[in-house]
């Protein structure tokens, strides 16, 4: 096991080098000039020459690789090029907004999603199952701005029920006032894919041999369905879980600026259309990491749920 | 036994997946519930740093607005987008300013009196009023700081310090001021020294400044209205380096009190502000709002303890908060929005119920189409080519790109001229540009601009194919339907039109470098003269802020004149002269002038937008009796 993870973190190495080197290249290749946008109303050369100056765009190619894998090593990816401001700052002030919203829509997610998933699959082929499959195609025809704009429109504005837009300082408001909606609409969206994908996995559950031999030998459908069943359902299951999870700190692009949340999402849309590479270097790095990391604990998961695979 | 290989397969969700028992694990469920408690708790660390106490709640008046895009930074001389000019605006205080209410924009004494200025042009000389102190920062050691000469000496060459993120506003000053420009050359090879003296920018006493120039320009005052130009203590800059973003410290009715960076920013009144009244100023030819000036008359301001200001990007968000009076004015109101609150430019029925008030206005900016001088398709000077870019003229139906594209929310522009500024001719006509594709294909057919190969497009008098290409930048909302209108335009009169749409920098890029035949422009003042706009075809300006590279030997002799004389009749017979050749010759295709929609609620008194379109939250006020008492109470509660 010990071996395994060594060996795991090992590979990330190679991994990471290849992340950086991609980055920079498409950076250089389709990122344009910073030096342009930061110019002002008057784009004039001398203007656009003395700014990629003080931004080090000047250096040759190889010199501006090596800063970047240094910050990567060091985890210190300078200041944002068009706002001055830490890049650091940004992500460590911006993250836990967008996690405040993503975390609950991952988890009632995965609570609603999986509940559900055992209902139709437990009555596979009949009306409710085919009516709910269908609500789901539905669901996902729909894009989430249109969930988004609708939502905020009539439960936000016409209903009352939720403020239309706004973040507070406060944890518990934002989790009380301002999240409940954001949340709801992007629960709307994600649960009609989660549901079709998961019952799929607890239907494929159900026609193995060991179903029919627990059945067989007396066992209630509940434990048929809680224990045997939802239980080896978990590993795709839960791989599909953790495979979101670098993607919650980045968030939601749209839902943050419709209702006006200061995340990650609206960050990343910002520094590239500003090629602020600082920033969009840091995010990526940190998601590659992140997945890594994420897909090392997956695999652990897996010898944890089932014991008869080993990690080697 | 399991390799690697195996435990990968199970990585994809939809990968197939077997278990042929069930029994090889123990208590499972015990094992998930420990796994969902680290989770939470993994969770709840992550989200901690969101934790902070409640805000202590404000006893005044606080007028809550928004921005449509976000801000940079309130350095005024690193940062020259327009919402951190709106924030800085309110914080730090040019020598001069304009009049709130005058219509056309009229200069008023500020921090100074109104310069004097010598005969020739070239020397203006500011009093400046003492008894201004900067709001109070550790900088200063805990003593008050009193407004001196020598800071807006400081201040305007931090302007053009090329160390300032490339000093986005040393068009101000640069190449005008005598000995200025030698300072900024010496700057490229070091740091900007700020202690030897400038020739043409002295404090020649602790109030006076003057500046002398290298040629007559009367728009300096008005350069010093600008709110870049508002002034900054060197102590502070120096203390803060470039934290300086984050600590704005003037000495306007205004300061930071928090600011959350892209989100949200709250100012407070300074205590160390003066205060002051407003008496709208009686000149000849000027106009003022007569019921506004009523309103703000007697009073000392700010009124205003507090303004919030959220970032909304969306129009739809900012219309409904406004609708549910999350914010309490409604600046720039989207196109769309604008038809639906006055359908016929006029407040519909029931928002004039509610006691909205409704602003229309039209900004001091044009929008334009302009071609590339040097192109040899589309450029030159000779009658053909003449004679292309005219016909191109006629092919714009004008009227309709205002109706469809804007939503009636433009002027028709007919010169390269905004309203609300010194030139601006508002009977002046193009009568070269009026929509005529008929009188298109003819002219194009009298100078061999016909179909050769029979492909149903026009070629170029030599038989070459005629291809003109659009280039647009992908990050400008709503140019799908600008672009699709001028290929329907063109494709009328035969001739083809491609779109090269690219990201917005090498999009700015690809203008300034000259590397385009047809594009879309625009511009708004940064002072009220003609002189801002007409810079922008002036040709040794080419490359610079020319970016169509026109040349034209009297257009430059006229610009040179209005440069360097002040308002006259004379000067705007020339301004017009200068729209004829420009009509004439078509480098630009001008579109229209903007107009702008803004609400405020009836409990907002004062409000009156300004042709500066910054937003004067100095003359803005809180009525509570107009205020419905649930949100008052709510308000208050806060």
């Amino acid at each position: 096991m010990g071996r395994y993870f060594i060996r795991r973190l090992w590979q990330t190495i190679p991994t990471l080098a290849g992340v950086i080197l991609l980055v920079f290249i498409l950076f250089n290749l389709f990122g344009g000039d910073p030096a342009a946008i930061l110019a002002g109303k008057i784009v004039s050369p001398e203007r656009i020459a003395t700014i990629r100056e003080q931004l080090g765009l000047n250096e040759p190619l190889w010199v501006q690789l090596w800063i970047f894998v240094k910050q990567v090593m060091t985890f210190d990816f300078g200041d944002s090029w068009s706002t001055g401001e830490s890049v650091a700052d940004i992500i460590s002030q911006k993250a836990p907004v967008s996690l405040t919203i993503m975390v609950q829509v991952w988890l009632l997610d995965a609570i609603v999603s999986i509940s559900l998933a055992v209902a139709v699959a437990y009555r596979r082929g009949s009306l409710t199952d085919r009516a709910v499959m269908g609500i789901c195609t539905a669901a996902m025809s729909i894009s989430l701005l249109l969930y988004v704009v609708i939502g905020q429109y009539v439960l936000g504005y016409t209903l009352d029920l939720f403020p239309v837009l706004g973040w507070s300082d406060s944890l518990w408001t934002n989790l009380t006032t301002y999240a409940p909606l954001p949340v709801f609409l992007l629960l709307l969206v994600s649960i009609a894919p989660s549901l079709r994908l998961y019952r799929t996995f607890i239907v494929e559950e159900t026609t193995h041999d060991y179903v029919r031999t627990a059945r067989a030998k007396g066992a209630s459908e509940n434990r048929v369905m809680f224990v045997h069943v939802l239980r080896n359902a978990l590993i795709p299951i839960m791989t599909n879980m953790a495979m979101q999870l670098p993607g919650l700190f980045v968030g939601s692009f749209v839902i943050e600026s419709v209702f006006s949340i200061p995340g990650l999402g609206k960050e990343i849309v910002a520094a590239v259309l500003r090629s602020d590479f600082p920033v969009i270097k840091a995010i990526t790095i940190y998601l590659a990491i992140l997945t890594m990391l994420v897909n090392l604990l997956v695999d652990l998961l897996y010898s944890w749920l089932d014991p008869r695979v080993q990690l080697k | 036994m399991r390799r690697l290989a195996a435990i990968h397969h199970f990585t994809h969700p939809l990968a197939p997946h077997r278990a042929d028992c069930n029994d090889a694990t123990g208590s499972w469920q015990h094992a998930l519930i420990r796994m969902l408690w680290w989770l939470f708790l993994a969770l709840a660390l992550a989200v901690a740093p969101t934790i902070q106490g409640a805000r202590a709640a404000d006893s005044g008046k606080t007028l809550y607005t928004y921005f449509e895009a976000p801000e940079s930074g309130f350095d005024p001389a690193r940062n020259s987008d327009h919402y951190s000019g709106e924030v800085f605006s309110s914080i730090f205080e040019p020598l001069l300013t304009y009049d709130y209410l005058a219509r056309p924009q009229t200069l008023v004494p500020n921090t100074a009196d109104l310069p004097e200025i010598s005969p020739d042009g070239m020397t203006f000389t500011y009093r400046i009023r003492p008894g201004i102190y900067f709001s109070s920062d550790p900088a200063f050691g805990g003593q008050r700081r009193e407004l001196t000469a020598a800071d807006y000496v400081y201040t305007f060459q931090r302007l053009v310090d090329p160390a300032n993120r490339g000093a986005p506003w040393d068009f101000m000053f640069k190449g005008k001021v005598i000995g200025l420009d030698e300072k900024i050359a010496a700057a490229a090879n070091g740091e900007f020294d700020y202690d030897s003296p400038v020739e043409g920018l002295q404090a020649l006493d602790r109030y006076t400044l003057q500046i002398r120039l290298k040629r007559p320009d009367y728009n300096i005052p008005y350069i010093t209205a600008a709110p870049a130009t508002g002034v900054v203590a060197r102590e502070v800059i120096e203390r803060y380096g470039d934290d300086i973003d984050a600590h704005p410290v003037g000495t306007g009715p205004f300061r930071l009190k928090t600011w959350e960076r892209r989100n949200h920013i709250v100012l407070e009144a300074n205590p160390e502000y003066r205060g002051t009244t407003y008496s709208p100023v009686e000149r000849d030819g000027v106009e003022f709002d007569h019921e506004v000036a009523q309103r703000l008359q007697g009073k000392t301001f700010p009124r205003l303890d507090t303004i919030d200001i959220r970032i909304i990007e969306t129009a739809q968000a900012s219309w409904l908060a406004f609708q549910s009076s999350q914010i309490d004015l409604h600046p720039r109101l989207g196109a769309n929005y604008a038809l639906l609150v006055a359908p016929n430019n006029e407040l519909a029925e029931k928002y004039v119920k509610l006691g909205w008030h409704y602003f229309r206005e039209a900004e001091a900016d044009i929008t334009y189409y302009q071609f590339f001088m040097d192109d040899p398709v589309v450029g030159g000077y000779t009658p053909d080519k003449v004679a292309l870019r005219r016909a191109i003229s006629l092919a714009f139906n004008q009227a309709k790109m205002i109706s469809v594209v804007r939503n009636n929310q433009a002027l028709a522009a007919q010169s390269p001229l905004a309203p609300q500024i010194n030139g601006y001719d508002p009977e002046f006509r193009n009568v070269l540009g009026l929509y005529d594709p008929a009188k298109a294909k003819a002219m194009l057919d009298i100078f061999g601009y016909v179909d050769c190969d029979g492909d149903g497009w026009r070629d170029l008098p030599d038989c070459k194919p005629l291809r003109i290409t659009y280039l647009s930048s992908s990050s400008q909302g709503g140019s799908r339907d600008t672009e699709e209108m001028l290929i329907k335009g063109l494709a009328d009169i035969g001739i083809r039109l491609d779109t090269d749409v690219m990201n917005f920098s090498d999009f700015l890029k690809a203008r300034q470098a000259g590397k385009f035949q047809f594009s879309g422009g625009a511009w708004g003042q940064d002072y009220p003269d003609a002189e801002n706009f007409m810079q922008l075809l002036y040709g040794p300006n080419s490359g610079v802020v020319n970016d169509s590279r026109f040349r034209n030997a009297e257009f430059d002799r006229l610009y040179e004149q209005i440069a360097s004389e002040p308002p006259s009749d004379a000067r705007n017979e020339r301004l017009r002269e200068m729209s004829r050749i420009v009509n004439a010759y078509v480098p630009w295709i001008v579109e229209a002038n903007r107009i702008r929609t803004h609400l405020a609620h009836p409990w907002v008194v004062g409000f009156k937008p300004h042709p500066d379109n910054m937003p004067h939250y100095l003359y803005l006020d809180i009525d509570w009796s107009q205020m419905p008492a649930d949100l008052h109470a709510r308000r208050e509660s806060e």
